[in-house]
C-alpha cells in the first residue's frame, strides 16, 4: 500500500519535476564545466578550450570593473530592500487602517503587474535631464536640475527609485497580509490597557510580524538579485560601470562580448554569493516551523 | 481614546493625505506614459511640460510609425505574447496541479521537494540562459515559441507548485476519504475534487504565470529575434537612447509600452479578487 502511493505520487510530479529539473539544474551544472573553458563565441565555430580556473583567477585578479560590480550588487541589495521594506511598511499601515484603501488595494498594486521594461520606460520619459517634466519642476521650484542618470551617485539612487517605484507594491500586500493576519483582540486589549499607538506597535504589532516581514524580505531580496531591465534600458551599467549589478555584467560578458566561459564563471560566483541567502531563507523557514 | 476630538480628524486626515499622496506617485507614471502616446512629438519633451495633449489624433500617425519600425506587425507581436503566455500558463498548471497534489496529498517522500523547489528562484538566469541559447542554436529553435515557452515552463512550474499545495492543503481531507470509499481513483479524484476546489487557487496562480511571461525581458531578448518576439524586448528598440537622432519619439515607445501594460493591467482588475491571495501566499503558508 505505502509503496504504491508513492509510485502514484512519483508519477503524477514526474513531468513537472523533470522539467524543473531539465530546465535548472541541468543548465547550472552545465554552466560550471563551461566556467573552466575559454569560449569566446565571436566567431560561429571558435573552438572551446580548458583552461581550469583561469576565468575565476581572472575575475577576482585581473579584472578591475569586479570588485565594483560586486559592490553595486551588494548595495542595491541592501538600499532597495531597505527603501522597499520602509515604504512597503508604511503603506500597509496606511491601507490597514483604512477601508477605502483597502477597497481599492488594486490600483496600489498595478506597477507589480506590469513589465519592468515598460517601468523603466515611463520613468526615462520622466526623468530625462535637460527636457523631461520633473526636472522641469524642479529647476521653477528653483533648485538645479538633477542629473538623474549622468552622475554615477544619482544614477544609483534613480535605478533605487524606478525599482522601488515598481516593487514596493509587493512589499507592501504581503506585509498588509501579516497586520491582517494579527487577531483584533489583541489590538483591542492593547487599546484597553491604555497603550499609545507606538507602544503598540513596537509591542504588539512588530513582535507578531517578525516571519513575515522576514519572509518578505527574503522573497524582495531574491527579486533584487534579478534587477535587470531598468539597468539596461535607463543606464546600460553607466555612467562608467556606476550602476552595473553581477546580473548586468553576465549578460554584457556573455551576449554582448561573447565570453562564455567567463559570463558562465561571473553565474557561478552570484550562484555562490546568493547561496548564503539560501541558507539564511531555508533556516529562517526551519526556525518558524514551516520547513 | 483621550485625545481631543480635532487631533483625532488631523489623524485622520494626515492619513489620507499620505494615502493619496502613495496613490499620486503609483500613477504619475502610468498617466504620463499613456498621455505620451497621444501627444505631437514637440509636445512630447516641451517646456513648459503639455500634459494633455493637443490633437490626439496624432496616435493613428504615431501608430503607423510603430508599426514601420518593428520587424513584426503589432497584431502579431501581441499574438507572441499572447501564445506564449498562454501556453505556458495552460502546461505550467496542467503539470503543476498534479504535482503539487501528488506531494501534499499522497507521497510522504516528497514532502520536501516545494521548498527545494523555491531555493531554484536563487539561480542566476545567465546560468539557465547560456546553456539553453547554445542547446537552443544547435536544435535550431532559435527564434521560435516553443523555446520560450519551454524555458518559462521551467520557471514557472516550481512556483506553481510552491502556491498550488498551499491551495490543495486547504481541501478538507474528509471529502477525499469519502471519494476514496466510493473507489474513486487518484486520477479521478484530481479530476473531479480537488481540480474544481482549488479551481480560486488556480486562477491566481495561472494569473501570475502569466504576468510572468507576458512580462519577461532578459530570455525573450536572447532567444527571439523577430518571428517570435514578445512584447518587452520591443522596449529596447524604441527607446529614446537607441533611436536616430531625428527619429526620436517618445510617442512610439508609449504605445509599444501601453501595448504591454494594458493588457497586464485589464487581466489585474478583472482577476483582481484572486490577486491578492495568489500574492501573498508563498509568505503567508507553505
Amino acid at each position: 500500500m505505502y509503496r504504491k502511493k508513492e509510485w502514484t505520487a512519483i508519477l503524477f510530479s514526474f513531468p513537472a519535476l523533470a522539467i524543473a529539473f531539465l530546465i535548472l539544474v541541468v543548465p547550472v551544472f552545465y554552466s560550471l564545466g563551461l566556467s573552466f573553458y575559454n569560449w569566446d563565441m565571436v566567431r560561429p565555430n571558435s573552438a572551446r578550450t580548458f583552461i581550469g580556473l583561469d576565468n575565476y583567477v581572472e575575475l577576482f585578479t585581473q579584472d578591475t570593473q569586479f570588485p565594483r560590480v560586486l559592490q553595486n550588487t551588494i548595495l542595491f541589495l541592501i538600499a532597495i530592500v531597505t527603501v522597499e521594506f520602509l515604504l512597503g511598511f508604511a503603506e500597509a499601515l496606511l491601507i490597514f487602517h483604512s477601508r477605502i484603501g483597502r477597497g481599492f488595494i488594486v490600483l496600489f498594486l498595478l506597477p507589480a503587474m506590469i513589465a519592468p521594461s515598460v517601468a523603466a520606460a515611463s520613468f526615462d520619459f520622466l526623468l530625462n535631464e535637460s527636457l523631461g517634466p520633473v526636472n522641469w519642476i524642479i529647476e521653477s521650484l528653483g533648485f538645479s536640475a538633477v542629473p538623474w542618470l549622468s552622475d554615477n551617485t544619482v544614477a544609483f539612487i534613480t535605478i533605487v527609485i524606478v525599482d522601488a517605484w515598481q516593487w514596493t507594491p509587493y512589499m507592501m500586500m504581503v506585509l498588509l497580509a501579516g497586520l491582517q493576519g494579527i487577531s483584533p483582540e489583541l489590538f483591542e486589549a492593547a487599546s484597553v490597557d491604555g497603550a499609545s499607538a507606538f507602544r503598540t506597535f513596537t509591542r504588539v504589532t512588530l513582535p507578531l510580524m517578525r516571519p513575515i516581514i522576514l519572509m518578505a524580505i527574503l522573497l524582495r531580496s531574491v527579486g533584487i538579485t534579478k534587477l535587470f531591465e531598468p539597468i539596461t534600458l535607463l543606464t546600460y551599467g553607466g555612467p562608467g560601470n556606476s550602476t552595473t549589478n553581477a546580473a548586468f555584467y553576465a549578460y554584457l560578458n556573455g551576449f554582448r562580448f561573447f565570453r562564455i566561459g567567463y559570463a558562465a564563471a561571473i553565474g557561478m560566483v552570484m550562484l555562490a554569493i546568493f547561496s548564503v541567502l539560501i541558507v539564511a531563507f531555508y533556516k529562517i523557514m526551519k526556525q518558524e516551523g514551516r520547513a | 481614546m483621550s485625545l481631543p476630538k480635532t487631533t483625532r480628524v488631523l489623524t485622520v486626515l494626515f492619513r489620507y493625505f499620505l494615502l493619496g499622496l502613495f496613490l499620486l506617485i503609483t500613477f504619475v507614471p502610468l498617466v504620463w506614459l499613456g498621455l505620451s502616446a497621444f501627444k505631437e512629438n514637440s509636445e512630447q519633451y516641451a517646456r513648459p511640460p503639455v500634459f494633455l495633449p493637443s490633437n490626439p489624433q496624432v496616435f493613428v500617425e504615431t501608430l503607423s510609425l510603430v508599426d514601420e519600425r518593428s520587424p513584426v506587425s503589432l497584431l502579431r507581436l501581441l499574438a507572441n505574447s499572447t501564445v506564449i503566455a498562454g501556453g505556458t500558463t495552460v502546461l505550467s498548471i496542467a503539470l503543476g496541479l498534479p504535482a503539487a497534489y501528488a506531494i501534499t496529498r499522497i507521497s510522504t517522500l516528497l514532502k520536501g521537494i516545494p521548498l527545494i523547489l523555491l531555493c531554484f528562484r536563487l539561480i542566476p538566469e545567465i546560468l539557465i540562459l547560456l546553456p539553453y541559447s547554445v542547446v537552443v542554436r544547435n536544435l535550431g529553435l532559435l527564434d521560435t515559441h516553443i523555446a520560450l515557452i519551454v524555458v518559462y515552463l521551467g520557471i514557472a512550474i516550481p512556483y506553481s507548485i510552491w502556491t498550488i499545495q498551499g491551495f490543495v492543503r486547504e481541501i478538507p481531507e474528509e471529502i477525499e476519504q469519502a471519494a476514496m470509499i466510493d473507489g474513486c481513483s487518484r486520477l479521478q479524484m484530481l479530476r473531479r475534487i480537488v481540480f474544481p476546489l482549488a479551481a480560486p487557487g488556480l486562477v491566481a496562480t495561472g494569473l501570475f504565470n502569466f504576468l510572468f511571461c507576458w512580462n519577461e525581458f532578459l530570455f525573450a531578448l536572447i532567444l527571439t529575434r523577430d518571428t517570435a518576439v514578445t512584447i518587452p524586448p520591443m522596449m529596447l528598440l524604441f527607446m529614446p537612447r537607441t533611436l536616430r537622432v531625428g527619429m526620436m519619439n517618445i510617442g512610439t515607445a508609449a504605445i509599444v509600452a501601453g501595448l504591454s501594460a494594458i493588457p497586464a493591467i485589464l487581466l489585474t482588475i478583472f482577476l483582481q479578487r484572486y490577486l491578492v491571495r495568489g500574492l501573498t501566499y508563498g509568505a503567508i503558508k507553505g
